[in-house]
């Protein structure tokens, strides 16, 4: 069924079982699972069908520094949240990305990976894609490092359609007899109990000023890495400091990948045209794309966080024209491309990069090549982000249309995000070397502090709910139970307590499903 | 630095270390080219073009220079590169050019397995070969070898 906000009684009340907060990858995967279940599922929406101005600026906030994109800018806010403008790619966590590694202060999950492993296969059926073994992928690639691969290892990324959780899922979801979507549906208040042990109803407001609130046994909050910490902080009627922040860790640790796209250039020895095929190849029907991380052994060995790297063909025209034909690539064939923003922006801000390009491509014997294409290639470098108490996301003084505090985004790396970028470069330029493959050139800037300071979001808001089975290091348990909570769940990327370097969104399904598993099991 | 190296060994020795690997520049083509080891000034002239370009290669040594000005004197240059061991400049001249070029290969990986790199114009380089584009640059410029 399916319900506009708007047309709800005031100050009335729906009841249901479970209520989930956020129709996004989360929250439709959450309500996908219980699709057909005994129990009554009401989905809560703020958008609609379709972006809305009015209610995508309910995103905007401030950010500490230039390194973050516009909180309005990087996600979306409406049916499919940000799987509307999502890339597709992905790939489960490493192992090692849920161990407690040393090296990493709060590192650490307190799930394996086999856990999870039965529902990262699910996963993979929503985001549609096949079964695929990410550890044998790296067969489908002719690896040009191959006497380097105890060093750096090649991985594989899977690509989704990319999948639009609101457009694929939308009639399932609406048509399940037991699901109640309603759209324009702004929760401003998770109200606790008196006892704060409990959560008693959702106060829920449109922007057209009605106002009513929802009640359920189970309440899942799933609206994003950014606003789940928001709504969690701004629920703070009852509880001073707000909801599950008891020891202060609500919003912090934020974490997201960063991303350089010019680390730096690799110049072969040899001549690479099978490299022009490195980048994205279409295999069996599967669209897969390579990269390079340190092993597991040499992460341990240099105290390291997971990161990868691959490379990409044209290395020296502009940023600018770089960005720009990276553009009309994915444009050109209806994807919207990662870092889409970076990308504008770089083409705004190099217009005479732009324009030389232009006019390179189309008086080539006066274009100023200084190296031989087929030798040379721009290194695209992510890491995994360090968890950092200090990065964190904070409400602020000001207030939108709905009186919901602005968020604050204070974005920060610190010296292991530096020390990773620093040693994985110095590992590649030894390796092309030790190896005769070719040589290392660090990108823009003489000093390597000077390219990682490039470094800019990947738009994947991680961390600041983080799991831990202890109470007094993380938000939600082992089971995305808000810790002293009996029941208010917490669904999202915000939970990833490490986030390695792969792309969240095929982890956060994943641990939807498995949520939407436990909680069925406490229904019954 | 005492040198026991006569004038014509040093030379013989500098331009059998112009068989460095190209690293992917433009020029590259240019490792099909015998390298002369008797000659040093066409010796040295080769190794520019074997590192990329002539233009490349004194870039890159000047770089080097501007670093590390210590070095800045070809015979400093030609000790630090080994050519005053024991029995080089001799072991050097019994090889044709494909084996100076593999035995000059061998260092240069072995100074990355060691860590014996320097960044100089943001390249990962061995300190093989840096030297020896150093020496390409002084001997353009017109350095004394004496």
């Amino acid at each position: 069924m399916l319900i506009d906000a708007n047309v709800v009684p005031r100050d009335s009340e729906l009841d249901t079982d479970i209520c989930i907060i956020g129709a996004g990858a989360a929250g439709i995967t959450l309500a996908m699972e219980w699709a057909g279940s005994p129990f009554r599922v009401c989905l809560l929406e703020s958008g609609s069908f379709d972006l809305d101005s009015d209610t995508q600026e309910l995103y905007r906030g401030t950010v500490a520094d230039g390194h973050a994109l516009p909180l309005d800018q990087m996600r979306l806010r409406y049916f499919g949240g940000s799987t509307n403008h999502w890339s597709g790619r992905c790939r489960p966590l490493d192992e090692m990305d849920f161990q407690e590694r040393p090296w990493i202060p709060f590192s650490g999950w307190p799930i394996d990976k086999a856990h999870l492993a039965p529902y990262y296969r699910k996963a993979e059926t929503y985001c549609q894609m096949r079964e695929f073994d990410y550890e044998v992928a790296p067969a489908l690639f002719d690896n040009p490092l191959a006497a380097s691969a105890e060093t750096l290892q090649l991985g594989a990324f899977q690509y989704s359609a990319p999948t639009h959780f609101g457009t694929v899922y939308r009639n399932q979801v609406i048509g399940a007899s037991n699901t109640t979507v309603c759209l324009n549906a702004n929760v401003t208040e998770i109200v606790a109990a008196e006892n704060g042990a409990q959560i008693e109803r959702l106060a829920v407001a449109t922007l057209h000023g009605n106002r009513f609130s929802v009640r359920a046994n189970m309440y899942i909050l799933a609206t994003g890495g950014i606003e789940n910490a928001r709504l969690l902080l701004a629920s703070n009627s009852r509880i001073p400091g707000g909801l599950g922040n008891g020891n202060d860790l609500v919003g912090r640790f934020f974490s997201d990948h960063p991303t350089i796209w010019e680390a730096g250039w690799i110049f072969f020895s040899e001549p690479k045209q099978a490299l022009g095929n490195f980048i994205r190849i279409n295999s069996e029907g599967r669209e897969t794309a390579p990269f390079f991380c340190p092993s597991p052994e040499v992460q341990e060995r240099e105290a390291i966080l997971n990161c990868g790297f691959d490379f990409r063909s044209n290395p020296f025209s502009s940023p600018g024209a770089s960005s720009f034909k990276v553009l009309g690539r994915e444009l050109s064939k209806g994807k919207v491309p990662d870092g889409f923003f970076q990308h504008v922006g770089r083409v705004v801000t190099d217009l005479k990069g732009v324009g030389s390009s232009a006019w390179a491509t189309i008086f080539p014997d006066n274009a100023p090549i200084e190296v031989d294409p087929r030798h040379a290639f721009l290194v695209r470098y992510w890491g995994e982000p360090a968890p950092n108490p200090d990065s964190r996301v904070t409400l602020g003084a000001d207030r939108d249309k709905l009186g919901m505090p602005k968020v604050q985004l204070d974005w920060r790396m610190n010296d292991l995000d530096r020390h990773t970028f620093a040693r994985t470069l110095d590992l590649l330029g030894l390796e092309l070397g030790r190896t005769g493959v070719g040589r290392f050139r660090i990108g823009v800037g003489q000093e390597v502090s000077e390219v990682f300071d490039q470094f800019v979001s990947a738009e994947h808001a991680m961390g600041t709910t983080r799991m831990h089975k202890e109470l007094d290091k993380g938000v939600v348990d082992a089971d995305c139970r808000v810790h002293g909570i009996g029941n208010l769940y917490v669904a999202g990327s915000s939970v990833f307590p490490s986030s390695g370097h792969a792309n969240p969104t095929l982890t956060l399904v994943a641990m939807a499903i498995r949520l939407a598993d436990h909680i069925k099991q406490k229904m019954v | 630095m005492q040198l026991h190296l006569s004038r014509r060994t040093v030379l013989t020795a500098l331009s059998a270390l112009v068989g460095v690997q190209a690293v992917g520049l433009r020029g590259a083509a240019a490792l099909a080219d015998e390298v002369p080891a008797a000659d040093p000034v066409a010796g040295m002239a080769n190794l520019r073009v074997l590192l990329g370009c002539n233009e490349s290669a004194d870039r890159i040594g000047r770089a080097y220079l501007a670093l590390v000005p210590e070095e800045a004197e070809p015979m400093v240059l030609a000790g630090l590169l080994g050519t005053d061991e024991p029995g080089f400049a001799e072991h050097v001249e019994a090889l044709d050019a494909a084996a100076l070029r593999a035995t000059i290969a061998d260092r240069q990986r072995a100074d990355f397995a060691a860590s014996r790199t320097v960044i100089v114009r943001g390249w990962m380089l061995s300190r093989t070969e840096v030297r020896l584009c150093a020496l390409a640059s002084l001997l353009k410029s017109g350095a004394a070898v004496a």
